[in-house]
């Protein structure tokens, strides 16, 4: 009786999402540890309200849609830290776009040497390729070279929240101290939900991870399918 | 009504974007085509920056948040998931922090080889310091974290100064701005 009232409910989903998000945000601020990753948490946290109480994940979808929906202007809106910064993504272009074509090259050469390493199939070694770039290129990029669309969205979503968590750990360990460094860095590694991150950091990071989304993902789509060739 | 213009100026460019996505043969997300159009908007001054700033800025501080849908949905695929989690989860963390870092290290070799070009002029600056900005120490001098950094020194030196004047610039205001409500309230008392 209660599960179908919150089942037909427009906004459970949506409610569930945003209050655990916010339990997610309080308990970082209160323990301060990168595995208390607010989107890792929160996800976790959903997942098994879901499974407790056996809540089907399509209706779940269906009532907290509105986020993902907004996902879409959200990424266009990229566009004002992109605008504000406009002087420094000029007058740093070389940097910029030699650090995200290192990046992205190392990013497909790192899978497909570890795949073999794994003798993961050519049809794994795909899924995989696209996983640092944005979902909606990723899932392109991943039907043509003939991986498992499915496993791209998941493995493109665990690199996003691995890149979200480890960033300042990383930064902190290996110097990368510049914002402009900091942004390119986990936009490159870590597409859009690591440019959600670099957003936090500052607006010149949240800029640079924005360029990262577009330069990172128009390389993945013209590499991969040169790679695939070869694996 | 302020933000029913925001918000009409940001969703017109998703639609323009998911118009892009639909017509062009391209493997461009319409959120991009969007970001790329809407910069373009603000670059050529089609639209003001703060005709889309205060929405747009909702949208960006909540972002995080939007992605938790589809994380929850990995749940949906791990029956297909699970046979391959261990190797995918070594490549996926093993490749990720490789690419952090890789990315993150080219940027910064060469910002700073760029930078080193502007030590120059910061060199030059310093002779407009007076000398208890530069700690009462010569060329070489101090920087504020104790290491002993030339050029870089000066330049926080001059970073501070800047930050000081802006300080005290918005200070100003904020003392006019008070006296502004206070004259107001005055002449409020007096009506």
């Amino acid at each position: 009786m209660m599960k179908e009232a919150l089942q037909s409910s427009g906004y459970f989903g949506l409610i569930l999402s945003i209050f655990l998000f916010l339990l997610a945000v309080r308990l970082k601020a209160k323990f301060r540890v990168a595995i208390l990753n607010p989107l890792l948490v929160s996800t976790i946290m959903v997942i098994a309200v879901l499974v407790i109480f056996q809540i089907p994940y399509e209706d779940y979808k269906a009532s907290a849609n509105l986020l993902s929906y907004l996902l879409t202007p959200a990424t266009v809106c990229l566009a004002i830290p992109m605008y504000k910064q406009l002087r420094l993504l000029k007058d740093n272009l070389v940097a910029v776009l030699a650090a995200i074509t290192a990046g992205t090259l190392c990013s497909i050469l790192s899978i497909l040497i570890m795949g073999k390493l794994f003798g993961l199939s050519v049809e794994h070694i795909a899924t995989l390729l696209p996983k640092s770039i944005t979902t909606a290129i990723g899932m392109g990029v991943s039907e043509e070279a003939g991986g498992i669309v499915t496993l791209t969205v998941a493995a493109i979503i665990i690199t996003g929240i691995l890149g979200n968590m480890i960033a300042e750990l990383v930064f902190q360990l290996f110097h990368i101290d510049h914002p402009i460094a900091r942004g390119l860095a986990l936009g490159t590694s870590a597409h859009a939900v690591g440019t959600a991150k670099a957003l936090e950091l500052g607006e010149i990071e949240g800029a640079m991870g924005s360029i990262s989304i577009c330069v990172a993902g128009i390389l993945t789509v013209v590499l991969v399918p040169l790679v695939m060739n070869i694996a | 009504m302020k933000y029913v213009k925001e918000i009409m100026w940001i969703i017109a460019f998703t639609f323009l974007g998911e118009l892009l996505n639909t017509l062009l043969p391209l493997p461009v997300p319409a959120g991009v085509y969007g970001m790329i159009l809407l910069l373009i908007a603000l670059v050529t001054g089609i639209v003001k920056l703060p005709e889309v700033e205060g929405a747009g800025n909702f949208l960006l501080d909540t972002m995080t948040m939007m992605f938790i849908p589809a994380a929850v949905g990995i749940m949906s695929a791990i029956d297909i998931l699970l046979p391959v989690l261990l190797p995918y989860l070594v490549i996926i963390v093993v490749s990720t922090v490789l690419v952090m870092i890789v990315t993150g290290l080219t940027a910064t070799a060469i910002l700073r080889r760029s930078e080193s070009k502007e030590d120059q002029a910061a060199e030059d600056a310093e002779l407009s310091l007076e000398p208890h900005e530069t700690f009462g120490i010569g060329r070489r001098t101090l920087s504020p974290n104790g290491e002993i950094d030339g050029a870089n020194g000066y330049r926080e030196i001059l970073h501070e100064k800047e930050v000081q004047r802006h300080a005290s610039q918005a200070e100003a205001n904020a003392s006019d701005a008070a006296q502004m409500t206070s004259a107001e309230a005055e002449r409020k008392e007096k009506a």
